[in-house]
């Protein structure tokens, strides 16, 4: 038989009264003086999506609150972008306080947030390659005069004396020719 | 004479063989709750004591994946026994024994490999494997699973033997598998290679947008060049430095 819960009066015939109480609505009423005025539904206070809910501003003693600077009545956390005009009771909003985010431009930027799977196939290719060349020439010194330095792999360490080749080698052995260092020990002309 | 050792290392690719390769491992430590619930740190130099949710030696893992439905609530389940026996102050300690996981280079068993029982009841079944677990030395048969270890225990009485083992390919660049009675190569088939973002490496479809692509990942676009940070900045921005430094002598 049908008993909707908290009906008070039931029927055999298995049919509701009209009785206030067979009728309830599907959120809880709450007497008008027992908590206060209440709204029904739920509750949304923007308040409590501010910074600080919990404590979390060792600045500030929750404990003894009148204590606290005057400065810091307002204290969010966050640089503020203007100051509290003392004269006028008004905030003024400064344009140079307020923060910008630079970002570069990307535009034409090839790069993505991932690399590619095939990135290992090309590594495992290249080598192979190159362990096959070492082999074949029978030295890595040899092997790189074979191979192209981009497809080379592991690729060439950069080393001081590499560096140095690039910046200053045509420049020292130019002025070696010219004879700016003088006459070599046991070079015969 | 080949001048490099690194180069002359033999290659294992088949240790790192899995579905589930390129899952993100602080994921897996994550789903599998062997993560620190709390830190204690700055000990003066002496190391962190870290409260785990589940201390990673009590972890028992299983042939499922830490991140399959069943499994997580499992280990949820087994994190919040594990920190009201704590609470409860029983000195109970879940410490298993360490699981003895045979070495990467000793496994033989791969997805797609067709295998046969040699002991037992079911000696002679023949079967395809579907999956393998690495953690609890599982092997999973289509229509007969087996768990090794304790079924090849004094197995060699039995006359079964190793029957596959890695040796050196003649090149000698890379491990291959051998059969131990016949001596044919035994290929890895190319279903242990498959994973969750592809089927063969080679034909991994890249993600326009998020994927760089090999060719572009691989460029070397680093010109050496002998300026320090501060005068590639001058450059950059077009100051020119007309003082001459002094020599320095390094002696």
């Amino acid at each position: 038989m049908l008993k909707p819960f908290g009906a008070v009066q039931s029927s055999f015939r298995g049919v509701r009264s009209l009785n206030a109480t067979n009728f309830r609505a599907p959120w809880p009423f709450v007497k008008k003086g027992a908590f206060g005025q209440r709204k029904i539904g739920p509750m949304n206070y923007e308040k409590f999506k501010w910074p600080g809910q919990n404590r979390e501003f060792p600045e500030l003693s929750p404990k003894f609150q009148k204590l606290n600077p005057k400065e810091l009545h307002r204290y969010t956390g966050v640089q503020e972008e203007g100051y509290h005009d003392e004269l006028s009771g008004e905030f003024v909003a400064v344009k140079e306080m307020r923060n910008e985010i630079v970002v570069p431009n990307l535009d034409g930027f090839k790069l993505g947030p991932y690399v590619s799977y095939r990135t290992d196939v090309q590594i495992e290719k290249r080598r192979i390659a190159y362990e096959k060349k070492v082999q074949e020439k029978g030295s890595e010194r040899l092997a790189d005069l074979h191979t192209v330095e981009d497809e080379r792999w592991p690729p060439p360490r950069m080393s001081a004396n590499t560096l140095f080749e690039l910046a200053y080698g045509d420049i020292v052995r130019s002025e070696y020719k010219e004879g700016k260092y003088g006459k070599v020990a046991g070079k015969q002309e | 004479m080949l001048s490099s050792r690194v180069l002359r290392l033999p290659r294992k690719p088949f240790v790192d063989l899995d579905y589930a390769k390129h899952m993100p491992a602080a994921y897996v430590e994550k789903v599998k709750r062997t993560v620190p619930r709390k830190t204690f740190g700055d000990r003066f130099g002496a190391p962190d004591i870290k409260m785990y949710y589940v201390h990673p030696d009590d972890y028992v893992p299983s042939h499922r994946r830490p991140w399959e439905d069943k499994q997580l609530s499992e280990h949820l389940h087994r994190a919040d026994k594990y920190f009201s026996a704590q609470l409860s102050n029983k000195f109970m300690r879940f410490r298993y024994p360490k699981n003895e996981r045979i070495a990467d280079t000793e496994w033989t068993f791969f997805p797609g490999d067709l295998v046969q029982v040699m002991v037992g009841k079911d000696k002679g079944r023949q079967g395809l494997i579907l999956t393998i677990s690495r953690d609890t030395s599982e092997v999973i048969v289509d229509g007969l699973h087996t768990k090794l270890g304790e079924d090849m225990e004094g197995s060699d009485k039995l006359g079964v033997d190793k029957t596959l083992r890695w040796q050196l390919n003649g090149a000698g660049d890379e491990y291959i598998r051998v059969s131990t009675k016949s001596g044919y190569e035994i290929p890895i088939p190319s279903q242990a290679k498959v994973t969750y973002e592809y089927l063969q490496p080679e034909n991994y479809i890249e993600v326009e947008g998020k994927d760089t692509p090999a060719d572009l990942v691989l460029t070397r676009t680093y010109i050496p060049k002998v300026a320090s940070f501060e005068q590639e900045i001058m450059e950059e921005i077009g100051i020119k430095e007309t003082r001459t430094p002094k020599p320095t002598y390094w002696y």
